[in-house]
């Protein structure tokens, strides 16, 4: 595996450890600051949702993980 | 709640599905492989929507809010666990693919007993598989039972054959292409329904989503943020997060549509968009939210409770689309399920393990009578099976592909893994689960000595599984080169 596709690895873990206890229920597990009248707890997982997916599409358009195949026809 | 309009809606629907599905039965050559993994021909629509529509359950749709009007935030866990839980396909998607079409895998067991040379982990796993999807089926059932029991009137079981008398034909005729075909429409119909619901109902009911997390502030602010009326305790959910995340992409019905895609590179893009499915479960939160506030029931019908408010004026035809959008996810994961176990129990029992010779036609035609078989199965056991029952049922089939993650992983990152390490890996695995799970119904006090903080079964087998793959597999010596080469990436 090489230095990039590993260090996605340990960014998805620490996503995973960033959306559960001890680290949501202190950062992420409270009402204010709400977002277009959302509250903080639901933005909070849904930034996390928006983080790893912007980071996929960058590992998938740098052809970072398992990319020795061509674009499909 | 009956009437002509919400009928025209979900027969409507029923047709429409009958026909797409047996129209995809009329493409591709009928074997094993087509029926099975459609020629391994799914371009990016059709895989964004299998995988999506697959995933997303009657579960989701009925349970979700549901879990708002319970338990609070706690239902963000859904969101939380698909934030990371779907990230793994993206990794071993592109070899699974490549790995598959190299061998003519088909399903998941198949690839992993191949790497460890073993039959016996094929059978295991296979049969797992059929007796996880059982419970897992009939949560699907039941949901198909309760709207079209709201649209017509007809005793659930009655409702949920006739839904299902339409799945079972497309996906007799149809195979994966049936599944998948009707899958894009499903998909996209629940997607549009939700969304519009989640914005529509709020914005009658209180003047907007802003407005109504006003009141929910003012009203309920413990419903917004852990540990909620339920109560869940930060361990509790940090457990459900990641008892999910582990066994997420190890359902054999999701991993074995990676041997669908078109080409390695698809699988991977159908992971990177798959985040755009979890936005369809922020509206379901919404109607939660909305329901809370009104009073709503505490039960499964909360959905179909808040769409009939009388201030949102003639509602019988959000009934109707409401029925719709949970007949489609019910049918969309119920139809892989049909689809995979079918398939399951003929290519890893009966040819992979039993090594019974049957041609490819043969083949074909029991996983097609085995559709059928299931279905009939489930409908049997639909009444039977009370409502404990089958949620103490689905915590063993939670339990299973935790059971296949760790075997998954060595098969495809471990060379040093082997066939001892395998069978002794997810024998003992599997044994721990029945076993944890037949004590805790037999003998309630034994199984608070043996397992005092209730850690989730498919927990506890998933580490006796890892420290008997390690250890049986580093007392053994490793496959043979030639071997571990052909399932190199």
């Amino acid at each position: 595996m090489n230095a990039r596709a590993a260090a996605a690895v340990v960014w998805f873990v620490l996503s995973a450890v960033a959306l559960i206890a001890p680290v949501y229920t202190t950062l992420g597990n409270r009402i204010e600051p709400r977002v277009l009248g959302l509250p903080f707890s639901l933005v909070y997982v849904l930034l996390v949702v928006a983080a790893n997916t912007l980071v996929l599409a960058w590992l998938y358009v740098r052809r970072v993980v398992d990319d020795e195949e061509p674009d499909p026809p | 709640m009956s009437g002509a309009l919400p009928t025209a809606v979900v027969f409507g629907y029923l047709a429409l599905t009958l026909l797409l599905g047996v129209l995809a039965g009329r493409v591709g050559r009928g074997d094993v492989t087509d029926y099975v993994a459609g020629e391994r021909a799914f371009g990016p629509v059709v895989m964004y929507f299998v995988m999506g529509a697959t995933i997303f359950s009657a579960y989701a749709l009925l349970g979700t809010p549901q879990r708002v009007v319970e338990k609070g935030s706690d239902a963000f866990y859904i969101i939380a666990y698909g934030a990371v839980g779907f990230v793994p396909v993206f990794f071993f998607g592109a070899r699974v693919r490549r790995i598959g079409a190299r061998f003519g895998f088909v399903t998941q067991a198949e690839m992993i007993g191949a790497r460890f040379e073993s039959r016996l982990v094929t059978g295991l796993m296979g049969a797992a598989t059929v007796v996880a999807f059982i419970p897992y089926l009939v949560i699907q059932f039941k949901g198909a039972g309760v709207v079209m029991h709201a649209v017509t009137g007809w005793p659930p079981i009655v409702g949920a054959a006739v839904a299902y008398a339409v799945v079972v034909t497309y996906v007799v005729m149809g195979g994966v292409r049936g599944v998948a075909w009707t899958n894009v429409l499903q998909g996209a119909a629940m997607l549009v329904v939700v969304w519009w619901l989640g914005l529509w109902i709020p914005e009658q009911l209180f003047g907007g989503v802003g407005p109504m997390f006003d009141r929910v502030v003012a009203e309920r602010p413990d419903a917004l943020v852990l540990p909620g009326p339920g109560p869940t305790s930060p361990a509790q959910y940090s457990a459900e997060v990641l008892v999910s995340v582990l066994g997420f992409t190890m359902w054999p019905q999701v991993f074995m549509k990676c041997f669908t895609a078109r080409s390695a590179r698809l699988v991977q893009l159908s992971a990177v968009l798959y985040p755009t499915f979890l936005f369809f479960l922020v509206p379901l939160l919404f109607l939660g939210y909305a329901a809370l506030l009104a009073g709503g029931p505490h039960d499964d019908s909360v959905l179909l409770w808040i769409v009939a408010r009388p201030e949102l004026g003639d509602t019988t035809l959000l009934v109707g689309i409401v029925a719709f959008a949970v007949l489609a996810a019910s049918m969309s994961t119920g139809d892989a399920l049909l689809h995979a176990g079918a398939s399951i129990a003929v290519r890893d029992v009966l040819v992979g393990a039993l090594r019974l010779r049957l041609s490819d036609g043969v083949q074909t035609a029991v996983m097609r009578w085995l559709v059928v078989g299931i279905a009939v199965f489930v409908l049997a056991i639909f009444e039977a099976a009370g409502r404990t029952s089958i949620v103490d049922l689905l915590l063993l089939a939670y339990a299973v592909p935790i059971q296949f993650l760790p075997l998954t992983l060595a098969a495809l990152y471990w060379p040093r893994a082997n066939r001892v390490g395998a069978v002794l890996g997810l024998g003992t695995g599997l044994a721990t689960c029945v076993l944890l799970f037949v004590v805790k119904r037999a003998a309630p006090d034994l199984y608070t000595v043996l397992n005092p903080a209730d850690i989730q079964i498919g927990v506890i087998g998933g580490l006796v599984h890892t420290v008997a793959l390690v250890l049986g597999s580093l007392a053994r010596p490793r496959q043979s080169p030639e071997h571990l080469s052909r399932f190199a990436p």
